[in-house]
């Protein structure tokens, strides 16, 4: 196979999405995420937050703050925060669920 | 160009669909749940496709009810094959992932585990890889709990031996390419 860079649009993205039958009206409630933390708790994610992001920085509000970079694979790292807990094993992303 | 390699591959389908198939070459219907995206999917082991036959999930993937085995012969330029038993592009695929994903998501589609959503992702982005690298087959390993594997009497030694049975497919995407079909028994 011939490597070379990919480039593509959301539109081109949506519209093979599309074809495949997924809906997308129904599953654009990205203003909802819920995390499953590693002790089965359950945190709201901010409206912003990129799923699958470079190095997005979030906070889930009053008790923890992480690095994130699935891209890379790397662990989550503590970066600051009021934290009574470290987690020190990546979260695996099928932890993510969607919202209601 | 680059090298040419002819793969012998098996397909499981109905008795009643040989003669055309044989005759006339396949052809393949647009399906939404394909794992590898649409084309003609093969196994390159015999004894799966055989499996596949008298097991097939019928619901989605067609009946079969009196199964007939086909080897065909595939030629392909491996400048058209994204092979994902090689290292180098199982990591590309997945990174060609991320960059799917990512475009799905900023156009609002949200990440949702259940089965059906996973099915039609994964249709979806081989479709969209597909147009993308201009393949025409994609070859890649699984490996499923349902694979027809004996226990042995040893089995918890023999399993630390990190011996895996894999099964290979391979999705052709152009059909001109399966160059000759044969019914075996």
């Amino acid at each position: 196979m011939i490597y070379k860079d990919i480039e593509t649009t959301t539109d081109e993205v949506l519209e093979f999405i599309k074809n495949a039958g997924i809906d997308i009206e129904t599953t654009s409630d990205v203003n909802a995420f819920r995390i499953r933390m590693p002790n089965d708790s359950i945190v709201e994610m901010p409206p912003d937050f990129n799923v699958f992001g470079d190095m997005s920085l979030f906070t889930i509000t009053g008790s923890y703050s992480y690095n994130y970079s699935f891209i890379e694979g790397t662990d989550n790292n503590y970066t600051s925060g009021n934290l009574s807990e470290r987690y020190d094993n990546r979260i695996d992303p099928c932890r993510y669920i969607p919202a209601a | 160009m680059g090298t040419i390699n002819t793969y012998t591959a098996y397909h499981a389908t109905d008795k009643s669909n040989v003669e055309s198939i044989v005759k006339d070459n396949f052809i393949y219907e647009e399906k939404d749940t394909h794992w590898l995206g649409s084309g003609v999917y093969f196994f390159l082991d015999k004894s799966l496709a055989i499996s596949w036959g008298r097991n097939c999930p019928t619901k989605k993937y067609g009946s079969i009810n009196n199964p007939a085995i086909i080897e065909a012969l595939i030629s392909l330029d491996n400048d058209v094959v994204c092979d994902m038993r090689e290292l180098k592009t199982y990591n590309y695929v997945k990174k060609a992932f991320d960059i799917f994903w990512q475009y799905a998501y900023r156009g609002h589609c949200t990440v949702n585990y259940n089965d059906d959503f996973i099915e039609k992702l994964e249709c979806a982005f081989f479709n969209w890889l597909t147009k993308k690298l201009g393949i025409k087959c994609i070859i890649c390993n699984f490996q499923k709990r349902s694979l027809p594997i004996v226990k042995c009497e040893l089995e918890d030694m023999f399993s630390r031996f990190c011996l895996a049975y894999v099964e290979t497919q391979m999705c052709v995407k152009d059909a001109s390419h399966i160059v000759d079909r044969k019914e075996i028994s």
